[in-house]
């Protein structure tokens, strides 16, 4: 069993963080990062051509957090690949050692650096858990041909409490997790009332004890980088924020303390079963973060844990 | 109907450059409907093309000789017929009509160089007069029946079949905020109607293979033929 | 003929009549300048008009409501084609005249 499955099996509390993969062929910082997560966090994130810029693939830069002792956790968008290169990609991502998938949509072409790309969207991120899932549980393709020595992912999908209709993200939920979501990782919170909202909708129809649900957060690095976030799409970013970060001399420092206060709110919501770090482009911050919340050591480097050893 | 617009004049200026005398076609099907290429915008072309090359400028080889026709239909040999003694006397037919009509007028006068003046866009339907909306992909597979009659293929950037994605918010989707959000358009209806419970279903991968990724596609009717 | 005149009914040809004569303009009436035609003033610099002029009602004063919006579009639209083919798009002109603007319309058409 890996880290971030033990954990939860466990009944932990999760952390994991994302890792955006370098723009060019240098993977001398992505394997710093990974080194500076690994202890820290239980699993990394790496981020598949987010916001539609090209970067490393999420598949190399697994690999490379795994040669740094990390655990890295693959993520696949629908926007690139049919479903016959996905397959493909997770076989080999599980023949090196990726033991993690986090299935998503994928950000449209039209934000990112090459807005003139046909997309693919063969298959959605619904279907896409539903094919990993297929190909773990009963050893097949999508096709239904066997495989084989399957892969045996511990399959991931993301939630968005603050998209609409609000009233059907609780829904969309369950259909991710019928699909074969295990673990969910949140869009990033801010809104900690619509939050609540959606986790209230969530533990309504029982679905807190179906899946692990891991809430978002971003460290803001400052005033600006707060307000570009609350123009995206699908984010909902408090004015009083907005203004506490203008407002702070030291914004750097006020980022870490909205996100900390965040994450301390966050682990009181029930139902919430971990944090998910996306330190966009900060990267450098979670080990703090982390330690300033109190979830320091982990609970897979204590000696009895019955994961996977470290490294 | 099938909504097309009109190349750029520069476009199609570059097209005929080495023409001194085009027969330049309409179509009275779609393209009328869609202002594209009916007889009035034959009509305007035809003076514009001719302007252009009378200012003797722009890579362009001296005046042009414009003939016009507009045809009940270019996607059928019958209507094209009537068109091949204009064809023999001209350098360069000019089609404006959707790229079913150019490649039909191509394939009919295998001896004469056809281009297209237009830009075929889409299946779709007037929403307003001057506004022509997107409304199928031609996929040869319909979902309508799942979504009260809006179609995600099409009017979902993700073509998505189990949406709505997390960009969806106050309506429109995540790409512009002057595109509805299909999948919330598909959940408004399906709650008027009664049918939520439609939305629930998690819907399989689709068969793309009647699509255009499939190939070459052909529909027989052999009680006909 | 040096230049085309498309008047609207309404304002542009109470103006034009005030206006005096024009030698080598020819004026053209129409029931409204919305219904300007962009066939005839393609036509008109075919025939090698220098410039065509659209007399419209002020804005807010057309009788068809819409009028002098339809026709900015137009003109615009035309305009674009025009310098697409290589013309100057600046030998269009739509101007805004009340029934009486007689010696402005005079001023417009000598390209004051």
């Amino acid at each position: 069993m890996n880290r971030l499955q033990g954990v939860l099996a466990a009944g932990g509390f999760a952390v994991t963080a994302e890792i955006g993969p370098p723009k060019g062929a240098d993977p001398t910082r992505l394997r710093r990062y990974a080194e500076r997560l690994r202890e820290c966090t239980d699993a990394q994130n790496l981020t598949d051509n987010q916001t539609a810029i090209v970067r490393l693939s999420s598949l190399a830069a697994c690999v490379h957090v795994l040669a740094a002792g990390g655990e890295p956790v693959l993520q696949v968008t629908c926007r690139d690949r049919n479903r016959i290169a996905i397959q493909s990609d997770l076989l080999g991502a599980y023949s090196l050692g990726v033991q993690n998938v986090l299935c998503l949509s994928g950000d449209h072409q039209s934000f990112g650096n090459h807005p003139t790309a046909k997309n693919v969207y063969d298959i959605d991120s619904i279907q896409l858990l539903g094919m990993v899932r297929r190909m773990r549980d009963e050893g097949c393709f999508l096709c239904g041909e066997e495989m084989k020595a399957p892969p045996r992912f511990f399959i991931g999908a993301a939630a968005n409490p603050f998209a609409d209709p609000l009233e059907f993200r609780a829904k969309r939920l369950a259909k991710k997790i019928a699909a074969g979501a295990d673990f969910i990782q949140t869009q990033a919170v801010f809104d900690l009332e619509r939050f609540r909202t959606w986790m209230a909708m969530v533990r309504d129809i029982g679905l807190d004890e179906q899946t692990a649900i891991l809430a978002g957060v971003i460290p803001p690095k400052s005033a600006r980088a707060l307000r570009f976030m609350a123009q995206v799409p699908g984010m909902a970013v408090p004015k009083e924020l907005l203004r506490r970060m203008e407002s702070a001399s030291d914004q750097q420092e006020e980022g870490k303390r909205i996100c900390s206060e965040l994450m301390e709110e966050l682990r009181s919501v029930p139902g919430v079963r971990g944090l998910h770090i996306m330190a966009v482009m900060w990267e450098d911050v979670v080990p703090e973060l982390v330690e300033r919340a109190g979830l320091l050591p982990r609970p897979w480097q204590a000696a009895s844990f019955s994961g996977r050893e470290t490294g | 109907m099938i909504v097309a617009d009109r190349k750029p004049l520069a476009e199609i200026l570059t097209l005929v450059r080495h023409a001194g005398r085009i027969l330049l076609v309409g179509c009275q099907e779609c393209v009328t409907v869609c202002l594209a290429g009916g007889e009035r915008e034959v009509a305007e072309l035809s003076l514009i093309l001719r302007l252009a090359r009378a200012q003797g400028r722009a890579q362009v080889d001296g005046p042009l000789e414009v003939i016009t026709a507009t045809v009940h239909r270019q996607c059928d040999d019958e209507f094209l017929a009537p068109l091949a003694d204009q064809v023999a006397n001209v350098d360069c037919v000019v089609s404006m009509s959707c790229g079913v009509g150019v490649q039909h007028m191509a394939a009919y006068f295998p001896h004469t160089w056809v281009v297209p003046a237009l830009n075929t866009r889409f299946a779709g339907a007037t929403i307003k007069q001057g506004l022509w909306e997107e409304r199928c992909s031609l996929c040869g597979d319909c979902q309508l029946y799942r979504t009260g009659g809006i179609c995600p293929i099409t009017r979902c950037a993700k073509s998505l079949l189990n949406g709505p994605c997390g960009g969806s918010q106050e309506g429109h989707c995540e790409i512009s905020a002057d595109i509805p959000c299909a999948w919330q358009q598909i959940y408004d209806h399906l709650r008027t109607m009664g049918k939520l419970e439609l939305i629930e279903e998690i819907v399989c991968v689709k068969d793309w293979s009647r699509a255009r990724d499939g190939g070459l596609r052909r529909s027989v009717r052999e009680d006909v033929s | 003929m040096r230049a085309v005149v498309f008047a609207c009914a309404v304002s542009g040809i109470p103006a034009w009549q005030k206006a005096g004569d024009c030698p080598g303009v020819e004026c053209q009436e129409i029931p409204c300048a919305g219904g300007l035609d962009g066939l005839q003033v393609l036509e008109a610099f075919l025939a090698g008009a220098e410039r065509v002029f659209v007399l419209a009602c002020h804005p807010g004063a057309c009788r068809s409501h819409l009028g002098t919006e339809t026709v900015r579009q137009r003109v615009a639209y035309l305009q674009t084609e025009l310098q697409a083919a290589g013309l100057d798009g600046g030998r269009l002109v739509l101007a805004h005249v009340s029934p009486d603007a007689g010696q402005r319309v005079r001023r417009i058409l000598s390209g004051g």
